[in-house]
């Protein structure tokens, strides 16, 4: 296989272990690329991309920017903290607006889960979906997959824990996607109020004791609390979040062998992971952003190998 | 007035399966005699269609629908009655709205019966004038697609109607269990990230409602259930006696949360869209009478309320023209035609206390007549409705309705 089969990177679900895997071996090449002194290609030189953000978003708007300057694309952004709907246009007439400017491709992120799909549905052009409300986030979802495996050397027969609020989370749906297609086994941990009810018909285990669930598994991904959640009782306040499900290193001294610590980011540090843990070898934050960039790099490469 | 080489839909009919000929002088049914010469390919004839609960967003929102279009099109779908939901602008909670509607109605084939607001505004707070809605036309009482959440009002309702026998209509739904639901919650839900609306949101509701009709006697309705549990939750309640009813909304046992998995705002309906296993449930519940009606929550949106990002596109489907070819869909040895067509006729009349109607010689004619193996086009061209938002839109669809008599009111589309 050497492109993807669909013309859009919607969600994990609709991508296949080959394609996956294509993903990653692109993106092998392209971290060997932003390792070097130039650290650009001229690939995607003819093509123009806007990063449209419905949200909030530092980290993952900066990485594929960065990943398409390094790809030479030309970028635009276009940021609004609302939906375009408070502002009178709806979404559909704002992207339209921004294709008639000879866009190729499309990043989004939005907060309504199908909102990607959506526009796959109703406009011409590449979407890349940068976050959609609750539901996926699939380059955060490779990135991690593909950090874990940089580190522990595959994937498969892996066991992954993912911490903390997953009925809010699009990151821990894609990687549960994600890392299933790759063979390993997921595992979700956190307040039972938390947890989607039915999350244990996606085939992930459920543990509701982050000891024991730190016990079992060979990786976990820590996943940022979001602090206004406390006010419609999910938990009672942060203090008890970080003291009953918060990583803190006598947790991981305790265990019998060694486990590897990711954490989408923003960190909220002595809350859902304590600095001690956050900052050790074994945790991959940073390499999980440097990564962000080539996985970032990797999608859009073959995307755009896909424009006519 | 002759209608020749009809098949007799109506198990209450001693000319039920016969082939007739029958004739109908100023809206009474004179004579039934067998077709001496039989046809080919003979319509099928069944006591008029009715629905309990369609929206016609008149007044308010008539760029989507209003009483006009609406009632043509539930006639070109085969009705010959519709309810409407009070849910307007103004909302039915007064006479001249009631009497707005019978009167821009009443030059129609199908006859409409508004249905009254059960509260103020709908606001849920303090209960409507129901006398005097009831006096101006109203046929019974509901804040329509909004649930009656506050459960004094629901008793004080439920007591205030017995002084005429009149029925309080519930839309099942506890909504502080299902805030900001899109969808039903399951593993589909779970998977596309979507907030669901937990079949408990409608249990607890029903039981509820239940324990209140217990406590103050009076006759209740609930509108579109949709779980197993809801099934079984009635079942029990009509054995112990109460003066329950329900219906099921029909999409409901077309399609499942999985027509969702591609986030097509056409398929989100409230109440939404449930499991294989609900629509089982909800089947058996129609055949062994547990349910006593269909029906067809015709909700009408426009283009800018439908084609938008999932969460924000509005709830609802329309099936007032489709209805027919979705019976014939659901028909089956467990769903017999026959059985369909009296949930969707005689089955409301009962709930609301209608005389029932019967093809039967000096009887009042209110009939249907259905083709089932035509083959027609549901689309811009044929769509009767101001609104699309059906997924059968742009489907070769099989069954239609080629006729409805209403009294001295007759329809027959070219």
């Amino acid at each position: 296989m050497n492109q993807l089969i669909k013309n859009n990177l919607l969600g994990i679900k609709e991508l296949s272990l080959e394609e996956i895997e294509l993903i990653f071996e692109t993106a092998d090449n392209f971290k060997d690329v932003i390792n070097r002194p130039i650290k650009k290609v001229p690939s995607l030189r003819d093509v123009t991309i806007a990063n449209i953000f419905f949200e909030n978003s530092t980290r993952t708007q900066l990485s594929f920017e960065l990943a398409e300057k390094r790809l030479s694309a030309d970028v635009i952004n276009f940021s609004s903290s609302s939906s375009s709907v408070k502002k009178g246009e709806t979404l559909l007439d704002t992207v339209n607006n921004i294709l008639s400017m000879k866009v190729d491709m499309i990043v989004i992120r939005h907060s309504s889960p199908g909102a990607p799909h959506f526009l796959a549905k109703h406009v011409n052009s590449k979407i890349v979906n940068a976050g959609d409300g609750t539901h996926e986030h699939p380059t955060q979802a490779l990135l991690d997959a593909y950090s874990i495996r940089e580190r522990l050397g595959s994937i498969a027969g892996k066991k992954v824990v993912i911490v903390g609020d997953i009925l809010h989370s699009r990151v821990a749906l894609s990687n549960i996607f994600a890392l299933q297609k790759l063979g390993a086994e997921v595992m979700v941990c956190g307040p039972a109020t938390l947890l989607p009810k039915y999350i244990s018909a996606l085939g992930v285990k459920v543990e509701l004791d982050i000891r024991k669930a730190l016990n079992w598994c060979d990786a976990a991904n820590i996943l940022r609390i979001q602090l206004e959640r406390q006010k419609r009782s999910y938990f009672p306040s942060l203090r008890e979040y970080s003291l009953y499900y918060g990583v803190n290193k006598e947790m991981i001294n305790a265990l019998d062998k060694e486990i590897i610590i990711l954490h989408p980011g923003p960190i909220n540090r002595g809350v859902e992971i304590t600095s001690s843990v956050a900052d050790a070898d074994n945790a991959l934050i940073l390499d999980q952003v440097e990564n962000g960039v080539a996985i970032r790099m990797a999608v859009l490469y073959l995307l755009a190998g896909k424009l006519e | 007035m002759n209608v020749r080489n009809v098949v007799v839909k109506d198990t209450h009919s001693s000319h039920h399966g016969q082939e007739v000929d029958i004739r109908i002088e100023k809206g009474i049914i004179e004579s039934i005699v067998e077709s001496k010469i039989k046809a080919d390919d003979p319509k099928l004839i069944t006591p008029g269609l009715m629905d309990l609960s369609s929206h016609f967003n008149d007044p308010g929102t008539e760029y989507k629908e209003d009483l006009i279009t609406g009632l043509k099109t539930a006639c070109e779908g085969g009705f010959t009655d519709v309810c409407i939901l009070p849910n307007t602008l103004p909302t039915a909670d007064n006479r001249s709205t009631i009497e707005y509607i019978l009167t821009k109605a009443s030059r129609q084939v199908t006859s409409v019966h508004p249905l009254g607001a059960l509260s103020k505004e709908l606001k849920g707070d303090s209960l409507a004038e129901i006398l005097d809605l009831r006096a101006s036309g109203a046929i019974a009482f509901t804040d329509g697609v909004v649930p009656i959440m506050n459960a004094e009002l629901l008793s004080k309702a439920l007591q205030y109607v017995q002084k005429f026998k009149g029925l309080v209509i519930s839309r099942p739904r506890d909504l502080s269990l299902s805030r900001g639901g899109q969808m039903h919650e399951g593993s589909v839900s779970t998977s596309l990230g979507l907030v669901g609306i937990s079949s408990l949101s409608e249990k607890v509701m029903i039981e509820r409602d239940l324990s209140i009709l217990a406590y103050t006697g009076g006759r209740l309705h609930i509108h579109g259930i949709s779980t197993f549990e809801s099934v079984a939750l009635i079942a029990e309640a009509k054995k112990s006696g109460l003066a329950v009813t329900c219906d099921v909304i029909l999409h409901q046992l077309c399609y499942s949360d999985d027509h969702l998995s591609s986030f097509d705002p056409f398929y989100k309906v409230d109440p939404p869209l449930r499991t294989d296993k609900d629509i089982q449930a909800l089947k058996n519940g129609l055949a062994n009478g547990t349910i006593d009606a269909l029906s067809i929550d015709h909700l009408p949106q426009d283009e800018e309320s439908k084609i938008l990002e999932f969460d924000l596109a509005a709830f609802g489907m329309i099936g007032l023209q489709t209805a027919f070819s979705s019976l014939l869909s659901l028909a089956s040895k467990e769903l017999p035609l026959d059985m369909l067509l009296e949930k969707l006729s005689n089955g409301p009349r009962q709930v609301l206390k209608l005389p029932k109607i019967k093809i039967e010689e000096g009887e009042f004619a209110k009939l249907t007549l259905l083709d089932a193996h035509l083959k027609w086009q549901y689309n811009e061209e044929s769509n009767i409705s101001k609104s699309n938002n059906s997924p059968l839109f742009g489907q070769l669809l099989t069954g239609k309705s080629v006729g409805v008599i209403n009294g001295e009111k007759v329809y027959f589309p070219s």
